[in-house]
């Protein structure tokens, strides 16, 4: 059971790499747009710090 | 007309109750998509377990084509009305479309080259997946080719209008294209018939895909927003001290 | 006749002679044109190989492909010269509809570039091996579609106005709008070599004519009065 799981019937050098290149992908936006997001309310609190 | 809508205030009001919503919502369908993709579905008739590849790349179709979509919308909202969030909206979905149009075709040249022999064929819609990814290469370097970002901003929304003018006419010609050029066995991509057990990773895959892409936008405007306020303080904080040398 | 249309026709005609005037005088520009198409023409043989039947399946293809890459420097040229000089800052604050000069500026364009081309199309064929009686609908296919790129060309153009290194962005911009006028330009004489009728393709590439000579005008007015109010 396992072994098809893993092996998929000699597809799995195809299914494998597609799934894990769509997990890079959406992995790879979420932390990049949480990155961006916090790196700008950073530069946003020290500017109103400089404001005020 | 939409004033409301573009109010960035009332943006951040809606947007900051939806996230929590959209984020959950991707993470459990794709991880509920996986476990019926993957595990408990069954193989195909024809294509054997390579079917499964379908259940990310026909969500990664799906999402490059429907951003496309949303990026002509808005830079008709920015043109129009003049919304700048609009203008934010269009920045923001066009690298993620790319992004995923790319996914599509990369996992379609995974899904042929078991089906087909080739890592690329010319298939009508592989090639307009081409075409849509150079259409959003071309959105992306033109808002970012000119001195002041607002000039950017109009020619390439500019541009996605006319590309959608476009779309079905290009889709139609690369059928149609397509079709002359058929080799004698006409292979179908996804069956005749999708089965009961498959439609439903394919679906929740599909779900889980929008909301995770919607999620990742609203997250790139809320940040291009911040950006906007931080530009505008940074001015302040120059005149300031320009009129204090004075 | 009301006397402000024959204002108008009159404007159209003198704004093609002006700019087949302007645009005729340097030579350059023709050459670099034909130097374009000359290499496609040349160097697919020479890469592909002598057989015939090889040049036969792709002829028809390389010469289109060999008028649009030729075309696509010169896009530029259409708009740059004038809106750096002034000329279209003057048009669009008068009262002159600035779309009918836009018309007129694709026109003489279409003039100037492809008609030379189109002149010379049959050595360019007889190079590569077509058939005598595809010629006549070489030509004819390429006035019409020439037509559609020239009139993409200037939107095209249009948009790149002001742009940081905007010759080098035009061809990625083109392509998903070109790619159409491609398909159906090569499918009229392919289908005269399979034997089948050319006109689905030949009134195809008329429909798009007739679409871009509407929209063009409108959408490169509307880009070049946002490029000239910055």
């Amino acid at each position: 059971m396992i072994n098809e799981f893993w092996f998929m019937d000699g597809y799995n050098i195809y299914i494998w790499p597609s799934y894990i290149l769509t997990f890079f992908i959406l992995i790879f936006l979420t932390f990049r747009s949480i990155y961006l997001s916090k790196k700008a309310k950073k530069m946003l609190k020290k500017l109103e710090e400089l404001n005020s | 007309m939409f004033d409301w809508l573009a109010n960035p205030n009332r943006f951040n009001r809606i947007t900051n109750k939806i996230q929590p919503i959209l984020l959950l919502a991707s993470l459990i369908t794709i991880i509920l998509g996986l476990y019926f993709g993957l595990y408990d579905s069954p193989k195909d008739y024809q294509q054997g377990h390579a079917v499964r590849i379908m259940y990310v790349h026909v969500p990664s179709a799906w999402l490059a084509s429907g951003l496309y979509l949303l990026l002509a919308i808005s830079s008709i909202f920015y043109i129009v009305w003049k919304h700048p969030l609009a203008d934010l909206m269009s920045r923001s979905t066009a690298p993620i479309g790319a992004l995923f149009s790319l996914l599509t075709l990369a996992t379609g040249s995974l899904w042929g080259k078991p089906m087909w022999g080739t890592w690329w064929v010319w298939d009508a819609r592989l090639t307009s997946m081409l075409i849509l990814f150079f259409f959003y290469l071309g959105y992306i370097l033109l808002s970012n080719a000119f001195e002041r970002k607002i000039d950017g901003s109009k020619s390439a929304a500019v541009l996605a209008i006319v590309g959608i003018i476009n779309l079905p006419i290009i889709k139609f010609s690369v059928d149609w294209w397509h079709t002359l050029h058929q080799p004698s066995s006409l292979l179908k991509f996804d069956g005749p018939t999708i089965d009961g057990q498959m439609l439903l990773p394919l679906v929740l895959m599909i779900i889980g895909f929008c909301s995770f892409a919607s999620y990742i936008i609203i997250l790139n405007v809320k940040t291009k927003l911040i950006e906007k306020k931080c530009e505008a303080l940074i001015l302040k904080l120059n005149l300031n001290e320009i009129s204090n040398i004075r | 006749m009301n006397y402000k249309e024959l204002n108008w026709i009159y404007l159209f005609i003198s704004h093609i002679k002006r700019d087949i005037l302007i645009n005729s005088r340097s030579l350059f520009d023709i050459v670099s044109i034909f130097g374009f198409m000359l290499l496609i023409i040349i160097l697919f043989p020479m890469g592909i190989g002598p057989i015939q039947e090889k040049l036969d399946i792709v002829s028809n293809a390389v010469l289109w492909i060999g008028l649009i890459i030729a075309i696509i420097p010169s896009l530029e040229k259409m708009i740059q010269r004038d809106y750096t000089n002034g000329w279209l800052d003057q048009i669009a604050t008068s009262p002159i509809p600035l779309e009918i000069v836009l018309l007129a500026k694709s026109i003489s364009h279409w003039i100037i570039v492809i008609i030379p081309l189109i002149i010379t199309s049959p050595i360019f064929a007889i190079l590569l091996g077509l058939e005598f009686n595809q010629i006549p609908w070489l030509i004819l296919s390429m006035s019409i579609g020439g037509l559609s790129i020239c009139f993409i060309g200037i939107i095209g153009a249009a948009l790149i106005l002001g742009a940081r290194r905007g010759n080098v962005l035009l061809p990625v911009i083109i392509l998903p709008l070109i790619i159409p006028i491609l398909i159906f330009g090569v499918g009229v004489n392919e289908s005269i070599k399979i034997g089948l009728s050319p006109l689905p393709n030949l009134f195809l590439l008329i429909a798009f004519s007739l679409i871009y000579l509407v929209i063009s005008p409108f959408i490169s007015a509307i880009l070049i009065r946002i490029a000239i109010s910055r």
